[in-house]
């Protein structure tokens, strides 16, 4: 009896303890501005349709946290080559361009989890229309992300200008549709609008 | 990423049938007394799954009232009064038993950053939740400051950039209680929804939700 009630309380000790055991997670949500098809464009310096051809380089860099506070996650920024089928915008874009999608939270510890469901990701093969604003401006220039993948320069490297209406959008029933809020536009509504905002560049 | 949390006893067991199952008896009634829930040995749990909480509850705080401090975040103090009038939103209008207080020093943060590849002006993040109990640990949001933030209200200069100060702290204080803005039930509420505007009354499944974890006020 003594020894039955003695491994009783080890055990209970030892529930405790896996009890404790780290099961965490770390959850990013973001507000996402509510863009129109008209505001997307006028963010864009490039609006195009083409495939995901390959992976690129990949930068991760530290998650943010308050200020003298360690971060719990990384940030990771995936680098794509985009072959290009269709320009609506500008009228001359190289046949190749490279993306930077992210970020995205990653973690290196086993026991903490990342989620996040509001950044699109890119898929290599898949057919995309994108916004995409050109990473070679002066805001861009000190941060630890401003180096282009191998063989593309700033002029052509972007990143997708995202809102909570339009993203990513896949080609469906001759329509675009946004992954995550299922919008759908046609090919001339992005024309009208690139027409309405860009008419001027 | 996948978990995996061994029930113990397990090895227990195969030493001594008989003593095995009694600590397995006692196990479980210890496991159900202390409410955790706990996964066997061959179960694994995904991150999706995790978000949903194995207990089928929504993430939570581990009380009705919880600290945010936002002393620490470098912010002017029209800037803090309207994160205090975005905590008081919640506070007053969701009929909820439930409520966010000022305090300097808690781990709950709100802080500023720039942010140049993020088309997001604010963020939450759950730094920490305890997957088991399915609580919340601590939470930290932010301002992205490449957006240009003001008390413009309903009168935002948005092809600048400008944002209401006090809306996007509404909206972030939403994702307090995970109440998400991206393919969720809620997508579209009120200050659950991203928009460029400053409409503070909460809508009915924004109050159902703070209600039915926390209770009605």
């Amino acid at each position: 009896m003594k020894i039955v009630t003695t491994l009783a309380v080890l055990t209970l000790l030892l529930l405790g303890c896996a009890a404790e055991q780290p099961s965490r997670l770390v959850s990013v949500q973001g507000m996402q501005l509510d863009f129109t098809l008209n505001d997307m464009v006028k963010r864009s310096d490039a609006v195009v349709v083409g495939v995901v051809a390959a992976s690129l380089a990949t930068t991760t860099i530290d998650g943010p946290a308050p200020p003298g506070k360690t971060p719990n996650h990384q940030e990771e920024f995936r680098n794509y080559r985009l072959a290009v089928e269709t320009t609506f915008y500008p009228a001359n874009l190289p046949a190749s361009i490279a993306v930077m999608t992210g970020p995205y939270p990653v973690s290196d510890n086993p026991n903490v989890f990342v989620e996040q469901d509001d950044i699109p990701e890119l898929a290599v093969g898949e057919k995309v229309m994108l916004f995409l604003a050109r990473l070679d401006g002066p805001e861009y220039a000190n941060s630890p992300t401003n180096s282009p993948p191998t063989g593309y320069s700033k002029a052509n490297w972007y990143r997708p200008v995202t809102g909570s209406t339009f993203g990513k959008l896949t080609e469906r029933s001759g329509r675009w549709e946004d992954t995550r809020s299922f919008t759908t536009i046609s090919v001339q509504e992005v024309q009208a609008a690139v027409a309405d905002e860009k008419s001027g560049s | 990423m996948k978990f995996t949390i061994h029930k113990p006893g397990v090895a227990a067991r195969s030493w001594f049938p008989a003593l095995g199952i009694t600590l397995a008896g006692i196990a479980f009634a210890a496991m159900g007394g202390l409410g955790i829930v706990a996964l066997g040995p061959h179960d694994s749990a995904s991150a999706s799954n995790v978000e949903k909480c194995s207990n089928g509850k929504f993430r939570q705080w581990p009380n009705n009232t919880t600290t945010y401090d936002r002393s620490n975040g470098g912010f002017a103090s029209w800037w803090q009064d309207e994160i205090d009038a975005a905590a008081d939103i919640w506070n007053d209008d969701s009929g909820a038993n439930f409520s966010f207080h000022d305090y300097s020093g808690s781990e709950h943060e709100w802080y500023k950053s720039r942010r140049t590849y993020d088309d997001r002006p604010g963020l939450t993040e759950h730094t920490l939740i305890d997957a088991q109990r399915c609580q919340i640990i601590k939470i930290w949001s932010l301002y992205n400051t490449r957006f240009n933030f003001t008390d413009c209200g309903n009168d935002c200069d948005t092809d600048n950039e400008e944002l209401d100060a006090q809306h996007v702290a509404a909206h972030e204080f939403a994702h307090w209680f995970v109440l998400d803005d991206t393919g969720k039930p809620w997508q579209y509420s009120c200050v659950s929804f991203p928009k460029f505007r400053t409409d503070y009354t909460l809508c009915s499944h924004e109050k159902d939700h703070v209600q039915d974890i926390y209770g009605e006020d």
